[in-house]
């Protein structure tokens, strides 16, 4: 016949039942999730701020130029003339300027977010 | 002819089995894929009006951290979240080991489902199930004997292809603070999965095919061998008071642990699991069949576990 023994450590570290440590995972990710959302550091999308309002273009930063932006808001914000921007990259001049610069890959090689930025950049310069 | 035996039944109270910690685990995991899907399907509806689901990777904080600390911008494709989920990944990590890996991460989640799915369908079909097992007794002796000295060759070939991932880390981050751009984007399995619709043949196409093949042979293929946030986490994890410990004296070596471990460490020939592999599920805690034999416990970190004094009796 056997007995059932245990092994009780003599000291030096202490036994975490699973469920305690299911719960302090829980409470420790998400728990700082939730303390960046009160502080602001929070934003999962490139349209909204943390505040919820939509991402304006200042038109002074080309690196703040995203993707889902359309060739009308960064001719409006940076000034520049749409034709030689269409002409710079190539763009198919049916493209309407309400397309997302996201999609321009498709219909124009030559264009690329970065790509528009080192341009814009240049552009303004002095 | 019909057995005229009563068929047994077990009694009602036999019948329900008290829900596990794996079930628990389980439960977070489906939760957080389903929290997945449902931004994912949010985002392909919506737009860009709606949350991206790239922006509840914490991978993705790691890739900007450098030109946010630095510049103060988040390079394309990452948001404040990633860095908000880093962060809490950071902490705890710090403080629980592995556990975003073994609780959390729906990529892990999903490699789980893949060879679970596996396991199934080697008990549905036998030749496929006959198959796998001689090969896994060929690379695991263990697994069959019971006990053998020193690691087998797949323990082995699984402990040097486990430095992959640490050196994807290193290529990663030199490459991105170098160029600025999520250089590892293009090679991402998941962010691959998080746009299977629009899929195309890429890079990161054949890295999620390779991956979630492997996946049906290999438990958690993507996490042992390659997946940098698993490093990461592996590295910080070194800091956590919490640990996995064995003891001896209660041991029967039956080498459930080491079976059931889903990244393949030894678990059975060690005394405390410090194994940067360790993603801490607690499968090797449930399955053991000795209640005191292994467990989690709190303890400096670097230090070596005590020792445990013999057994008055044992079997």
């Amino acid at each position: 016949m056997t007995t059932q023994t245990t092994a009780p450590r003599a000291r030096g570290s202490l036994r975490i039942s699973g469920l305690a440590y299911a719960a302090l995972i829980l409470v420790l990710f998400f728990g700082t999730i939730q303390v960046a959302q009160y502080a602001g550091l929070w934003s999962a999308s490139d349209k909204l701020m943390p505040d919820g309002s939509v991402v304006q273009l200042s038109g002074t930063d080309p690196a703040e130029i995203k993707g889902w932006m359309t060739i009308e808001a960064v001719v409006d914000a940076y000034h520049v003339d749409r034709a030689a921007l269409y002409a710079r990259f190539r763009i198919p001049v049916e493209t309407p300027p309400s397309t997302a610069l996201k999609n321009l890959e498709a219909v124009a090689p030559d264009f690329s977010v970065p790509a528009l930025r080192t341009w814009l950049t240049a552009q303004a310069a002095p | 002819m019909p057995s005229t035996a009563r068929p047994h039944t077990p009694p009602a109270r036999a019948r329900w089995r008290r829900p596990s910690l794996q079930t628990l685990r389980q439960f977070v995991q489906l939760g957080v894929v389903g929290f997945i899907v449902v931004i994912t399907g949010l985002h392909l509806t919506l737009g860009e009006e709606s949350a991206s689901p790239e922006a509840f990777c914490p991978f993705g904080g790691i890739e900007t951290l450098y030109s946010y600390l630095t510049s103060g911008r988040m390079i394309d494709h990452t948001h404040l979240a990633n860095l908000a989920l880093f962060l809490a990944v950071v902490v705890t990590t710090i403080v629980a080991r592995g556990a975003f890996c073994g609780w959390i991460c729906p990529f892990g989640t999903i490699q789980e489902w893949i060879y679970a799915f596996s396991r199934w369908l080697q008990r549905r079909i036998p030749p496929l199930g006959r198959a796998m097992s001689a090969l896994r007794k060929r690379l695991n002796p263990r697994a069959a004997r019971g006990s053998a000295v020193g690691p087998t060759l797949g323990q082995r070939i699984d402990h040097w292809l486990s430095y992959g991932r640490y050196l994807v880390l290193a290529w990663f981050l030199g490459a991105t603070i170098a160029y600025g751009s999520m250089v590892f984007r293009d090679a991402d399995p998941w962010a691959t999965l998080l746009h299977i619709t629009t899929i195309q043949m890429s890079i990161g196409a054949v890295v999620l095919g390779v991956t979630l093949i492997a996946s049906l042979f290999v438990e958690r293929a993507w996490c042992r061998y390659a997946c940098p946030l698993g490093a990461t986490i592996s590295l910080l994890g070194r800091l956590s008071p919490l640990r996995i410990e064995r003891a001896e004296s209660a041991c029967t070596s039956c080498g459930l642990c080491t079976q059931r471990c889903p990244v393949g460490i030894d678990v059975a020939r060690a005394d405390a699991i410090t194994d940067l592999r360790c993603i801490t599920c607690l499968r090797c805690v449930n399955e053991c069949p000795r209640p005191d034999a292994i467990d989690l416990r709190l303890a400096l970190p670097g230090t070596r576990p005590t020792a445990t004094p013999a057994p008055t009796s044992g079997d």
